[in-house]
């Protein structure tokens, strides 16, 4: 990120972010609510598109960027959220099943990595539990199972463990180091400053838009 | 067929199945809008028909004058063929005028006159483009001013109510055609805003994991096909029953042709593929 500004409307959200992440990197985004955290998320995943500046991902600069380059980019770039962003009327197999179909993996495939990337979040055994039976630190399991599924070579979470308890946060934190370990890198957002002390990762600290450290 | 082809007709299928209701609602307004639409499209043609067939038929009646010779005749009858707009002139002597009196009255003038009292004419026939009441008018005028010509009787008022009626007839039913062109749209854009509103949660997700728009918009495109061919096809069917029961009771009354029968079919699936593209088309945009 060079340089980017962000407005929605006469708002301005981020005011020139400079940002690199290198490949395998672990990076804490601190700041108050507001700051402007998930709207820098929302860049590198180009949901959001910068009011000026420059974005580059994966090569993909995301001023000329076409919605299908965008599309090919997030199969990359995978994502999560504080609210999990399931299908509740689907079963934990088909939810991460879901992002492969989605892009057009052959059946055979979905199947080895749906398990692969199940056993690498701890749940294997709950392929055909419904997500409203599962737990909040489950849920959000399978949201990262989702994420990985397309092997990213980077993870944005944003805000992963803001609706669960400290125990439960604590695993999830242990399996985004894991990720990271394994070579993808991990760009975590979260308003605490102690969550990112715990954590063996760059911390960028955010306030009024703005990088401040 | 690719596995994302299959994907896309599996969940556009299967979508329908989900929303049963809201999939027969839509199918039978669609159904109904375009039984309508294919009748009043079967009444136009037919009343567009009927007024080609009526001017067709008529004819100016060019009385000559008296004491014209036959050779007086024939050059006047070239004279009239030679009128731009004449497609042809048939000469009626004054025996053949008798012949036919006696024919359509079945009775004898001869036996109330004594000499035959009716003149020789010329029965014209016009082009097609000069059967309506400002071109058979112009012809009159030219007609008349030829010498030998006594008296040009043509139905001007009947071609001014052909020419009315038919211009009313295609003005009413074209905007009525138009107006279910748009409804047939309007419903499956808006039937499908439904389905999406549904489905809200699931697309999004499909756009987060990196699903192109194109991916997406696949079984909602094929839902909107399926609804409109199912609808047409019931249209076309029930049109094709009316078509049959009609014609067994009033043989040779109705004219149709199988392309105006298949067009609620095909119209079905072509409003709907418009309808469901349009309307999955403005929800990904907003993403």
């Amino acid at each position: 990120m060079i340089d980017v500004w962000y407005w929605v409307g006469k708002n301005q959200i981020l005011s020139g972010i400079n940002l690199n992440v290198e490949s395998g990197e672990f990076i804490t985004l601190v700041g108050p609510s507001g700051a402007g955290k998930s709207t820098l998320l929302g860049l590198i995943h180009m949901a959001n598109i910068p009011t000026r500046g420059r974005v580059c991902v994966a090569g993909l600069d995301a001023s000329s960027a076409t919605s299908r380059d965008i599309a090919f980019m997030r199969r990359k770039v995978g994502m999560v959220f504080q609210d999990f962003k399931l299908l509740e009327d689907r079963d934990v197999y088909e939810n991460v099943a879901f992002a492969l179909w989605a892009t057009g993996v052959n059946r055979r495939n979905i199947k080895k990595r749906v398990f692969q990337v199940l056993a690498e979040v701890g749940l294997s055994h709950k392929r055909y539990a419904m997500v409203p039976e599962l737990s909040g630190g489950e849920q959000q399991r399978v949201a990262i199972a989702r994420a990985l599924a397309n092997e990213p070579f980077v993870l944005l979470a944003d805000e992963p463990t803001g609706n669960l308890d400290p125990d439960t946060t604590q695993g999830i934190f242990a399996l985004l180091e894991k990720i990271n370990r394994k070579g993808t890198a991990v760009i975590m957002a979260s308003h605490t400053a102690d969550v990112a002390e715990r954590l063996s990762a760059r911390i960028v600290c955010i306030r009024e838009g703005r990088i401040v450290t | 067929m690719s596995l994302n082809y299959l994907y896309s007709i599996r969940e556009g299928i299967l979508g329908l199945r989900r929303a049963r209701m809201a999939t027969f609602l839509t199918v039978s307004t669609i159904a109904v809008s375009l039984t309508i639409f294919g009748a009043l499209l079967l009444i136009t043609l037919n009343v567009a028909d009927l007024v080609y067939r009526i001017k067709e038929r008529m004819t100016f009646e060019v009385f000559l004058e008296s004491g014209l010779t036959r050779d007086n005749a024939m050059e006047l009858q070239s004279a009239i063929k030679g009128i731009r707009g004449v497609a042809g002139v048939m000469y009626i002597s004054k025996e053949d005028a008798l012949e036919r009196y006696r024919r359509d009255l079945k009775m004898d003038p001869l036996q109330i006159v004594e000499e035959n009292p009716l003149p020789a004419s010329f029965q014209v026939s016009l082009m097609p483009e000069y059967r309506s009441a400002q071109g058979a008018g112009r012809l009159k005028a030219e007609i008349e001013k030829l010498q030998g010509v006594n008296e040009v009787i043509y139905h001007g008022g009947l071609y001014e109510i052909l020419d009315r009626t038919g211009r009313y007839v295609l003005v009413v039913d074209a905007a009525l055609l138009i107006f279910i062109v748009f409804a047939v749209v309007l419903l499956v854009s808006n039937t499908l805003k439904l389905t999406i509103l549904s489905h809200r949660r699931s697309i999004q997700i499909m756009d987060l994991v990196g699903a192109t728009h194109r991916f997406i918009r696949r079984p909602y495109i094929i839902q909107g096909i399926v609804q409109g061919a199912v609808g047409g096809g019931v249209a076309t069917i029930l049109l094709y029953g009316a078509v049959v029961l009609f014609s067994s009771r009033f043989p040779n009354a109705l004219r149709y042709s199988f392309v105006v029968i298949l067009m609620p079919l095909v119209l079905g699936i072509i409003l709907s593929f418009l309808g469901s593209r349009i309307g999955i088309k403005r929800f990904l945009k907003g993403l």
